[in-house]
């Protein structure tokens, strides 16, 4: 069986892969959708390569639907995976507002809270663009914030959702080794998702990984 | 027709079985395993034509490579020194299997001995079989002889029958020196394996086979007509300054009427492929299960998907039954994955390095979509394909 993979970006792809072979599948399974691979030299010249993603991409991707539907033509492609990070959609959007830490004796249950129902949200918004098609061979990869929070979780063993920048966290507890953009560097980075039992402790810390986690099974 | 193969132990191929239709297209990264696949099967034929010789393997198309490279070996796993292969064979009315059991030897010497174990056992039980059936009957000593004679004939003669497909089988990859008639490294008749003895075989077809040739001539547009010079009397008329011995000419329809005659050494590649594989898919001498080597080398890409076209209706015709393996996408979109005798597949290494064989079919759910095969392996949805850049 072979599983799609629609992401923000090439690292959070390289990120998924490490993921995915946590949860036992083989590399030579999974397919990257977006960013593609098919992109040619002369379509580089109409794009800027560096920002050739992020979640409008997967917006558009969703609501044509091509790469879907032909994704799903081949009888071994069983499934997709949608990867985007809550981070800019929860602001142009307006979804949902992150709790205030100061004064706040139940900080932690509400950040618990708003992290479920942002998830929710954001994967009412993807069906939504894909006016609920093929819901039943979709995986959500919602990144509360960023992909970023899940990697921390390796790094830092303590609960990411906490983190108020993800990447900027991460770059300081990685003492200036975080590459941004660096699909090499992610897949490095994360590199511990590969094993099975690791990856399940490290979920522990970041609720949106452990729903992702759960909804394999 | 060969239905199912399974390899154990060979190259980069540690365990895997492929249910085969009658023309199969391989594709996959460069270094997947393709050419392993299609070597297993040349090496079987080597072992049931008792040509385990490194001129026999050499001769089918393998590339000869000392044991301890040609038992698979991967990180962390033993060396197992066999190569165990089966295949099945649907004849008329059953499923017949063949196996070979491949040993060495000597595995770190530079000459080394393979023989097929399983094909050696299995012959010495037969003649026990055949002897003590003999012993069992009351007969004189010399009607006793005559019915071993008799009962090895009759078992050599069946052997043979079922033998006879995968003996002859072997690799065509193609070489325009050899089709142009400027090197000869393959004696293999009627062609060789890197397009030698064209000629030959052309100026041998039957007017069936002539005829069934010419339905193809719009493949060349500037082709007049295939000249075979069978009693060499071109050879002197300086049309072959390279000293090509092939008797191949073609007469070129735009050029002026008494200048208008090349040889096979100038004419462009693109010709001698294509008859190659015309030749090779009408002929009846040709063997009736065969390998090619990238397919596409030298073609267009539209010529290849009408090439793949016409292949497919050339196999069903003269029951020929072919395993492909290519690297251009043009060759898909000239398979119609809906019919069950022609079948694509994916060779791919999984994570520990072992070759894999994935078939490639559609969806029979998904709604109709006006794209082609070959877009799709470009965008990666059918895998066969480098991730990492």
């Amino acid at each position: 069986m072979r599983i799609g993979i629609i992401a923000e970006g090439t690292t959070d792809q390289a990120v998924l892969e490490n993921i995915l072979k946590g949860l036992g599948y083989d590399e030579s399974d999974l397919i990257p959708i977006r960013p593609d691979l098919s992109m040619d030299e002369t379509d580089k010249q109409f794009y800027n390569v560096d920002t050739f993603g992020g979640w409008e991409y997967v917006k558009k991707d969703c609501i044509e639907r091509t790469k879907l539907d032909e994704f799903f033509m081949i009888a071994d492609n069983q499934s997709i995976i949608i990867q985007v990070d809550t981070l800019e959609i929860n602001e142009s959007q307006s979804l949902i507002k992150k709790p205030q830490k100061q004064n706040n004796p139940n900080y932690a249950q509400e950040l618990k809270a708003y992290a479920q129902t942002l998830r929710q949200s954001v994967i009412d918004i993807i069906n939504g663009w894909l006016e609920n098609n093929y819901q039943e061979k979709l995986f959500y990869a919602i990144c509360i914030e960023e992909m970023e929070s899940w990697i921390l979780t390796i790094h830092t063993q303590k609960d990411t959702l906490h983190a108020a920048n993800p990447k900027e966290t991460l770059k300081y507890v990685l003492k200036g080794k975080l590459s941004v953009g660096d699909k090499a560097c992610y897949k490095a980075i994360s590199k511990a998702f590969r094993k099975r039992k690791k990856l399940l402790f490290y979920s522990q810390f970041n609720d949106s990984l452990e729903a992702f986690l759960d909804s394999f099974s | 027709m060969l239905k199912q193969l399974q390899v154990q132990n060979f190259k980069s191929i540690f365990s895997e079985t492929v249910e085969l239709g009658q023309l199969n297209v391989f594709i996959g990264e460069n270094g997947s395993g393709k050419s392993n696949l299609l070597e297993a099967l040349a090496l079987m034929s080597a072992a049931k034509q008792q040509r385990l010789d490194i001129e026999g393997l050499y001769s089918k198309g393998v590339r000869v490579a000392k044991p301890e490279l040609t038992f698979s070996s991967f990180n962390g796993l033993r060396l197992k020194q066999q190569i165990e292969m089966s295949l099945a064979f649907q004849s008329e009315k059953q499923l017949m299997t063949i196996k070979s059991v491949l040993e060495t030897e000597q595995t770190d010497e530079a000459v080394v001995k393979w023989f097929d174990s399983f094909e050696q056992k299995a012959q010495a039980q037969e003649q026990e079989e055949i002897l003590k059936h003999a012993l069992n009957i009351s007969a004189a000593e010399e009607e006793k002889l005559e019915l071993i004679r008799a009962l090895s004939e009759q078992r050599r003669i069946e052997k043979s029958a079922l033998y006879h497909p995968i003996q002859n089988y072997l690799i065509y990859s193609l070489d325009t020196k050899a089709l142009r008639g400027l090197s000869f490294e393959s004696k293999k008749a009627p062609l060789g394996i890197n397009g030698e003895g064209l000629d030959i075989l052309l100026a041998n077809f039957s007017e069936q086979e002539l005829t069934q040739l010419q339905e193809y001539a719009y493949f060349v547009n500037w082709l007049d007509e295939i000249v075979l010079d069978t009693d060499d009397l071109m050879a002197f008329s300086d049309l072959k300054q390279g000293k090509s011995l092939s008797k191949l000419y073609f007469k070129d329809k735009f050029m002026r009427k008494k200048n208008n005659i090349f040889s096979a050494e100038n004419a462009n590649e693109g010709v001698l492929h294509i008859l190659f594989y015309l030749a090779l898919f009408i002929s009846h001498k040709t063997p009736t299960l065969f390998a090619i080597d990238n397919i596409e080398s030298h073609l267009n890409p539209h010529l290849c998907t009408a090439l793949t076209r016409v292949i497919c209706k050339l196999a069903k015709q003269t029951n020929k039954q072919a395993l492909i393996t290519t690297h251009n996408p043009a060759i898909l979109d000239g398979l119609n994955l809906n019919d069950e005798d022609i079948r694509l597949f994916e060779i791919y290494r999984n994570d520990e390095g072992h070759t894999k064989i994935r078939r490639i079919q559609l969806n029979p759910e998904s709604k109709p979509m006006k794209i082609k095969l070959s877009e799709l392996w470009m965008r990666g949805y059918l895998g066969a394909i480098s991730k990492q850049f």
